[in-house]
């Protein structure tokens, strides 16, 4: 890609990685220190409870919120001090499938989906077309591209967002609490395009999820966030065995443990 | 009960303690307050100026601005026609009321049209469309904030300035000059409704005087003013919707605070542009 000859390449071990990551608002130290690295093509699925820094991490990691100090690395590169327009060519290789979709409701769904590629070089026509093969990948049929947002069931509507999401090819997709406010079969349906399109596309993928099934069924390696830090980070398949009491805790889902909930 | 002297000065000690801890209280809020007015001007400043940076570098969302300028200026014509009409009509009811008690009611005309042209048009254009206008892009942009619309944005390499703002600021500068145009015409016909067929003046006299007193300046400035409002609101409202709270709460917050700040602004302009031009 243009960045990549823009910025030299680096050593290509890791994709994405963060290293020494830290994040204040205000007295309140979100991260504090977050270490991660995804190796290309792996999908990493950071579980967490609420206010656990999550999202914070995701947006750092996404360029969407500058961390106050440590480095995220795509190819070995650091973005954190990327320009506005290095910062444009840097987006071009991601997607972002958001919490509540956020699609934009003042246009048509084919529009949504094809946002990202309508520039000089593609017309809206094109764009259309490649919006709606996008849309056939995510089992959605052709006559949605012209309905709006609105329009649809909240299930449909995050299948349109992932659409717009693996519209670009992008290299990296970042996935926000994908399953959030789905039943648990249209979860299912979810979770299983998300693996179908990132085989496809070949794609390195963050996620950050406090539903274990999802994060069983998606992720390569699994890492949970605990008060800004990472406290344990292992494989899917030893995420039952990992002889750690938070982790334990957290994916039974008790409410008596090490964590304790600010309930005030 | 006796009290020793040493009891005494503790307790004037303890009482000038507790003063200057009020005291040292009382500084710390107000320096509080400084600081957080110095850093919202600042915000504001360094968002006035990347919207305006913005207007003016491709790439340019025309249809964005096209939309803006039928929402901003051919939407807000009803209820800015409506609001000069009457005010035209009323002009010429009170005036005439006062000018008749020194026999002067032959200014009516000039009176209608230099208020109409010099203040009202303008400031109470700009003071509906920012209850219009403002509070509705404050609602917009704060729900698209608030459903991470704007973040999605960024992600899909757009600028959120240019595809958002910059458009809306093109449209507030262009259209509110034009709409107080037809607002100024629209109020002195109003004046002239009254005048010739409720107060028995005749048509021809009417417009003559009206025009007679009338010079370029009058007008000019008010376009000018309006130009100006028209910035106001639409920063207004884009800045208070862009950093709108989470929630329904949020936005209703930003959507007040839009109207609000901008209808204090466009008062606080009158006069220092009125100073300016006439002084």
């Amino acid at each position: 890609m243009t960045l990549n000859k823009k910025l030299g390449s680096g050593s290509a071990e890791a994709k994405l990685s963060l290293q020494d990551v830290k994040k204040s608002f205000g007295r309140k130290e979100v991260l504090s220190g977050i270490n991660l690295s995804i190796p290309k093509g792996k999908s990493l699925v950071v579980i967490g409870g609420s206010g656990s820094g999550k999202s914070v991490m995701l947006k750092c990691a996404l360029g969407l919120i500058q961390p106050d100090s440590g480095k995220i690395r795509v190819d070995g590169q650091d973005t954190t001090k990327l320009s506005d327009t290095d910062r444009n060519l840097l987006m071009h290789n991601f997607g972002m499938l958001f919490q509540g979709g956020a699609l934009f409701d003042s246009l048509p769904v084919w529009h949504n989906v094809g946002f990202g590629l309508i520039s000089d070089s593609i017309k809206p026509k094109d764009a259309r077309e490649i919006a709606i093969t996008k849309l056939k990948s995510v089992g959605l049929s052709p006559d949605v591209a012209d309905l709006f947002p609105a329009e649809l069931s909240g299930g449909m509507q995050k299948r349109v967002s992932l659409a717009r999401a693996i519209a670009t090819d992008p290299e990296i997709i970042f996935f926000d609490e994908p399953t959030t406010g789905l039943d648990p079969i249209m979860a299912d349906v979810i979770n299983d395009l998300i693996i179908k399109c990132c085989e496809e596309l070949g794609a390195t993928t963050l996620s950050i999820t406090h539903d274990m099934a999802s994060a069983r069924k998606i992720a390569d390696d699994i890492a949970m966030l605990y008060r800004g830090q990472i406290i344990w980070q292992g494989a899917a398949e030893d995420i039952d065995d990992s002889g750690n009491v938070y982790v334990d805790q957290f994916i039974h889902g008790r409410a008596e443990g090490p964590i304790k909930m600010e309930l005030t | 009960m006796n009290t020793s002297p040493t009891d005494e000065t503790n307790q004037s000690y303890n009482s000038i303690g507790f003063l200057v801890a009020k005291f040292m209280h009382l500084l710390q809020s107000v320096g509080a307050a400084i600081l957080d007015f110095l850093a919202a001007l600042g915000r504001l400043t360094a968002f006035s100026w990347n919207g305006i940076r913005h207007c003016f570098s491709p790439p340019f969302y025309f249809s964005h601005i096209g939309r803006q300028f039928i929402n901003i200026g051919y939407y807000s014509l009803p209820v800015v026609g409506l609001t000069a009409l009457f005010t035209g009509m009323v002009l010429a009811l009170q005036s005439y009321t006062g000018f008749s008690r020194f026999n002067a009611e032959s200014a009516v005309s000039s009176v209608v049209i230099l208020s109409i042209t010099r203040e009202l048009a303008p400031v109470l254009a700009g003071l509906m469309v920012a209850g219009r206008i403002g509070a509705s892009i404050a609602a917009e942009i704060g729900t698209m904030r608030v459903t991470e619309q704007i973040d999605a944005l960024i992600t899909l390499s757009t600028n959120p300035f240019k595809y958002l703002i910059a458009p809306r600021l093109i449209a507030g500068v262009i259209m509110l000059p034009i709409l107080v145009l037809v607002a100024d015409i629209i109020g002195v016909f109003g004046g002239y409704l009254v005048g010739v067929y409720t107060l028995g003046f005749s048509a021809e006299s009417y417009l003559r005087q009206s025009w007679e007193f009338l010079e370029f300046m009058d007008v000019f400035s008010g376009l000018v003013k309006a130009a100006v409002f028209g910035f106001i609101v639409t920063l207004m409202g884009c800045y208070h919707g862009f950093h709108s709270k989470r929630g329904a709460q949020g936005v209703g917050a930003a959507t007040t605070n839009a109207v609000v700040s901008a209808s204090i602004l466009i008062l606080v302009f009158n006069y220092l542009l009125t100073q300016v031009f006439f002084s």
